[in-house]
């Protein structure tokens, strides 16, 4: 039989949220959850989930009498209830509406793991991605600005049209998708770093999905960790590649040890920043032996590419 | 990377058995979140706590991929445990089923006070006074 709910919303005090939560638990009604908003972060709002069929409207009634009375301690009223009807469906399914195959730039293609290419973008170098836990599905900005950024560098690479034997470093790696992205466009390897372990597990995982094998026989290294993580990875051979989409604070923070990652003639590209930032950021770089130029943006997010040296081409 | 969050998510949930029927689904679900993987993950990191309601509090980020970290248990919990009780009174039978110490209250207000919507211990226990309170457990100075 199909289930269909109730859906209980209402605004949570602060005084009122355990008690309301432990009464509902009582009433059977333990399909809760509290939502808030980061701009409102002491608005909450209560939803509660109950079975159409269990709660007919004087039992309805009665619970709400129920929760009016748990104001009494804090010597207050109960906030509106609204009820709302809620259909079943197959929640294990119904998120994945949110997410299509979604273009990058001129070449570049991230697809959610459970769909095909679609006809139109059959000419284009796919990255698969199971959205996850990790950072990097492809749908924000700053992972937009690396990928597309990575392409104009394969276009400034005329020989090649492409970054053809590049060795790649990404710190910070999340998902793992922008590695992947330069691996697409023709570099030979990669190395990945992330803090987060559950970062390095999707990393690993996405690898997989794309049908790239992890090192020793693959071109994929992935560790936990940050700058010393990734110069083990690269094993003394600075990458001719780094990327770098982490917060402006973060990437200030671990610029000093970017000439322990990137070739004196390398490129880095530098995300995860909002415009606002760049001429600080671009300061704390000049100090750390860097040239840094706002290339592109995006809303307020800003992509910085750094050198040693200008260079209009890469010297290969 | 570059996180920005955009919704906050808690949910009281039984160890190791999240799945995606409310209020995992719908509360996840309408923000594009991997419900699968979510509950995979909660379930593998709360498994050896089988029995018990751990609460979850879920970060949404702009591109829809998410962290959670674990809660405190209920503050009701908490407040049984203390009044060695199995739970509060079905009715609001003020002050009928137990009593915890001044002490006590202060303990389960300083260990409540990070997951609460509250900054103070003072605020943190007028919350844990009044839950005991509406569960029917006394405070005693």
């Amino acid at each position: 039989m199909t289930l269909t709910w109730w859906r209980l919303e209402m605004d949570a005090p602060a005084e009122l949220e355990e008690s309301l939560l432990w009464k509902l638990q009582t009433l059977g009604v333990g399909r809760v959850a509290i939502q808030s908003l980061p701009a409102t972060p002491e608005q909450h709002r209560l939803v509660a989930w109950l079975p159409e069929i269990d709660w007919p409207a004087p039992q309805r009634a009665e619970l709400e009498r129920a929760l009016a009375a748990l104001g009494e301690p804090f010597a207050l009223a109960l906030p509106r209830l609204d009820w709302h009807c809620q259909g079943e469906e197959d929640w294990s399914l119904s998120w994945k509406q949110h997410w299509q195959a979604d273009p990058i730039g001129e070449r570049l293609l991230i697809l959610p793991a459970w769909l095909e290419v679609p006809p139109e973008f059959a000419q284009r170098l796919v990255i698969k991605i199971d959205p996850g836990s990790a950072f990097g599905t492809g749908s924000h900005p700053t992972t937009r600005l690396c990928l597309e950024a990575m392409e104009h560098l394969a276009i400034e690479d005329p020989a090649a049209g492409s970054l053809t034997g590049w060795r790649v470093a990404d710190l910070g790696c999340g998902s793992g998708i922008l590695g992947f992205g330069a691996l697409r466009l023709g570099a030979a390897a990669l190395a990945a770093s992330d803090t987060d372990p559950l970062a390095v597990r999707a990393t690993a995982e996405n690898a997989a999905l794309n049908a790239l094998s992890l090192a020793p026989e693959g071109v994929v290294r992935v560790a936990e960790g940050s700058v010393e993580a990734l110069e083990a990875l690269l094993e003394g051979v600075p990458a001719d590649l780094l990327l770098c989409n982490i917060l402006a604070p973060v990437i200030e923070a671990l610029c000093p040890g970017f000439d322990r990652l990137l070739a004196a003639d390398g490129v880095g590209l530098l995300s995860g920043l909002l415009v606002e930032q760049v001429p600080a950021l671009e300061r704390a770089l000049a100090r750390a032996g860097w040239q840094a130029e706002l290339t592109a943006s995006q809303s307020q997010w800003g992509l910085l590419t750094i050198r040693r040296e200008r260079m209009l081409h890469k010297a290969r | 990377m570059a996180k920005k969050v955009v919704a906050v998510i808690k949910l009281a949930l039984q160890a190791g058995k999240a799945n995606p029927a409310p209020p995992v689904g719908p509360a996840l679900g309408q923000h594009g979140v991997n419900i699968m993987a979510f509950c995979k993950e909660y379930n593998a990191r709360t498994q050896e706590k089988a029995g018990y309601v751990i609460p979850v509090e879920i970060s949404v980020f702009e591109d829809r991929s998410f962290t959670f970290i674990t809660k405190t248990p209920p503050a009701s919990v908490l407040i049984s445990k203390a009044a060695g009780i199995d739970k509060g009174a079905a009715t609001s039978a003020k002050g009928s089923v137990g009593a915890i110490s001044r002490a006590q209250l202060e303990e389960i207000a300083k260990t409540k006070l990070p997951d609460l919507n509250c900054t103070s211990v003072e605020s943190a226990m007028r919350i844990i006074e009044g839950t005991a309170r509406n569960m029917g457990v006394a405070v005693n100075d």
